[in-house]
């Protein structure tokens, strides 16, 4: 079971606290008896001082970084007195953080010599993110992707029941993308809490199944992504008639909005579409096409954004922060 | 849970085996010089410098005795014999200086690539113990220096007092350098340590190693030059100087005694080491 404190660091960044109640609620998801994939965003130029402070939430529960008060509680306990720290929480943080003139197998069998762990479990894990072939390589050799994925291999190292990745896919080619995808997925259903951030929107709409959105203090939004989705715009239908301007005066009504890129071609938001197939059935009005158009979760994101935020300045590009994959935990359950 | 990521040494808590309680991960202080241990010897600078060092000691022990003696004479000509010191011993350990330089720069460099690498935020993941992580590099460190330092020292004291005896030059025996010995071979180790904890406190390669060289061989001479003649007290306690008084046979004048000179040196240790830990434990990584 994994459960989570609360600290505040507000001489480090006022506003990290609600990271920190996303985290909690993140791992309440882990709780749960269904997987759930958890999304964690804030939006750029919320948070004003120091970056959004999803790096900081990161190194503050590793002990990278001291709160100023309170603490952050990982199973109820401070992290930094766990007796198998790498085996509590794997983390993968913005940069490699490897020393370049050692091979990877060293470094892996360096950190994993901390717990008592033999070159075996290090060969085990060169293998599950695919270094095998370069693992006597110096690390300062490596591509940004390697790097990357031997980051990932220092992270899943300890077997944590708890995966924390800054921006895994940095770097990794289309082949990697795909790779590690499966490779959360897997990790989540094994019943591992996977917190991740990426700035690949669209990445983690497919990774994902809940959403967090955290900014200005507060958490904004907390639901299922398809939710987030729907709720962030209105209804969106793509029709195609040969009776365009026909139908664009028998919908036209306060609310509803048509718009017509080609004749006959007709985006019209503020109805669904069985309203307007209903509609357009009664005037005996012929459709080709009646199709629902979702926003993507980028697009959704940066509707509710625009809608909830005060941003400050010209700071108003939407980013992703922090996402949370989080699956049923079999402990709990 | 996983099979990809499963092994054989992690049992599940759920089917624990009879003395597997031994078996699961954790951190003990012998993990944590394991851990050292593997960094230390994975960088391959650290076998070079210490073969360097061993190199040094020997070779200009070697030459400093050679050119003493006039098997060996200098570029302008200057005559052998008397050139250096009087003292036999310093002859023979004309390399210390070098080495002093060398071993400063791998304790530097020990502490400080952890920081330039961003390695010691992976170190402290795992290790959240700081201090232990500090504590284990300085006592690998050490363990790997030793035998390097005693072997370039003895090397250098017995090839270097063999050319001395063969030219004819005083010698001192072994006995009579005994304590010397071990007083440079400890000078040697304790600035390997000097640099480690100037490369935890500087977090910097460049900035650590400018400063001890500056701190050990250029400092005092500076200050002597530039301070008053009544200030001379203080450069005793300097402590490539306090050091003077026990890593040589014969010790140079108006230094401290040897007691009072290791006292001091091992004071400056001390308080380096404990400056570095406490900076470890404060600042962020």
């Amino acid at each position: 079971m994994t459960s989570w404190g609360y600290a505040r660091v507000s001489t480090v960044d006022q506003d990290t606290r609600p990271q920190f109640d996303a985290l909690r609620r993140a791992c309440q998801f882990s709780r749960s008896s269904a997987p759930v994939i958890v999304v964690v965003c804030t939006a750029a130029g919320v948070v004003s001082r120091g970056g959004a402070g999803k790096s900081t939430t990161i190194r503050l529960i590793l002990g990278l970084d001291r709160p100023t008060s309170g603490h952050a509680l990982v199973n109820g306990r401070n992290y930094t007195r766990s007796q198998a720290p790498i085996s509590e929480i794997g983390a993968l943080l913005d940069a490699h953080n490897a020393d370049k003139a050692r091979s990877a197998r060293d470094h892996l069998r360096a950190i994993g010599a901390t717990v008592g762990f033999t070159s075996a479990r290090v060969d085990e894990v060169l293998e599950v993110v695919g270094l095998t072939d370069v693992a006597r390589q110096k690390a300062g050799s490596f591509s940004l992707g390697m790097g990357q994925r031997l980051g990932i291999a220092a992270a899943l190292l300890g077997d944590p029941k708890t995966v924390m990745l800054d921006e895994p896919v940095n770097g990794l080619d289309p082949d990697g993308i795909l790779w590690i995808r499966n490779l959360l997925k897997e990790l989540a259903s094994e019943g591992r809490t996977v917190l991740l951030s990426s700035h690949l929107m669209s990445e983690m709409e497919l990774t994902a199944e809940h959403l967090l959105v955290i900014g200005r203090g507060r958490i904004m939004a907390d639901m299922p992504i398809q939710q987030f989705i729907a709720q962030a715009t209105g209804n969106h239908v793509h029709v195609v008639t040969p009776d365009g301007s026909a139908l664009r005066d028998l919908l036209a009504a306060p609310g509803v909005a048509v718009e017509s890129a080609a004749p006959g071609v007709l985006d019209i938001e503020g109805l669904t579409a069985r309203e307007i197939g209903t509609r357009a059935a009664a005037a005996g009005l012929v459709l080709f096409e009646l199709t629902p158009i979702e926003p993507s979760l980028e697009e959704a994101f940066m509707t509710m954004t625009r809608d909830a935020v005060e941003f400050h300045g010209s700071a108003t590009h939407p980013h992703l922060e922090l996402a949370a994959v989080g699956a049923a935990d079999k402990d709990a359950a | 849970m996983s099979t990809d990521l499963q092994t054989p040494a992690m049992s599940h808590p759920a089917t624990p085996m009879a003395g597997a309680a031994s078996d699961a991960p954790r951190v003990t202080a012998w993990h944590v010089l394991r851990s050292e241990w593997i960094k230390l010897w994975s960088v391959r600078s650290t076998t070079i410098m210490l073969l360097v060092v061993v190199a040094i000691l020997v070779g200009f022990g070697a030459l400093a005795a050679s050119v003493s003696t006039g098997h060996v004479t200098t570029g302008n000509g200057d005559p052998g014999p008397g050139r250096f010191a009087a003292d036999p011993f310093s002859i023979v350990m004309m390399g210390s200086t070098f080495a002093v330089l060398l071993v400063g720069t791998l304790g530097a460099l020990v502490g400080a690539r952890e920081f330039t690498s961003g390695m010691i935020r992976t170190s402290v993941s795992a290790v959240p113990r700081r201090l232990a992580v500090l504590a284990a590099k300085a006592l690998t460190l050490t363990v790997a220096l030793l035998p390097a330092v005693v072997a370039g020292v003895l090397g250098a004291f017995w090839v270097g007092m063999a050319i001395l005896s063969n030219g004819g030059a005083p010698t001192v025996t072994f006995g009579e350098a005994g304590w010397a010995i071990v007083g440079t071979v400890g000078y040697l180790l304790g600035v390997g340590l000097l640099g480690l904890a100037l490369g935890f406190l500087f977090r910097s390669i460049a900035g650590s190693i400018s400063t001890l060289i500056g701190g050990l061989l250029i400092l005092p001479g500076i200050i002597g030059a530039l301070l008053p003649e009544s200030w001379s007290e203080v450069l005793k306690y300097l402590p490539s100087n306090a050091a003077s008084s026990f890593d040589s046979v014969t010790v140079p004048a108006d230094m401290l005694s040897a007691g009072a000179g290791i006292a001091v040196f091992v004071a400056w240790l001390v308080l380096a080491l404990v400056a570095a830990g406490y900076v470890l434990r404060r600042r962020d990584v």
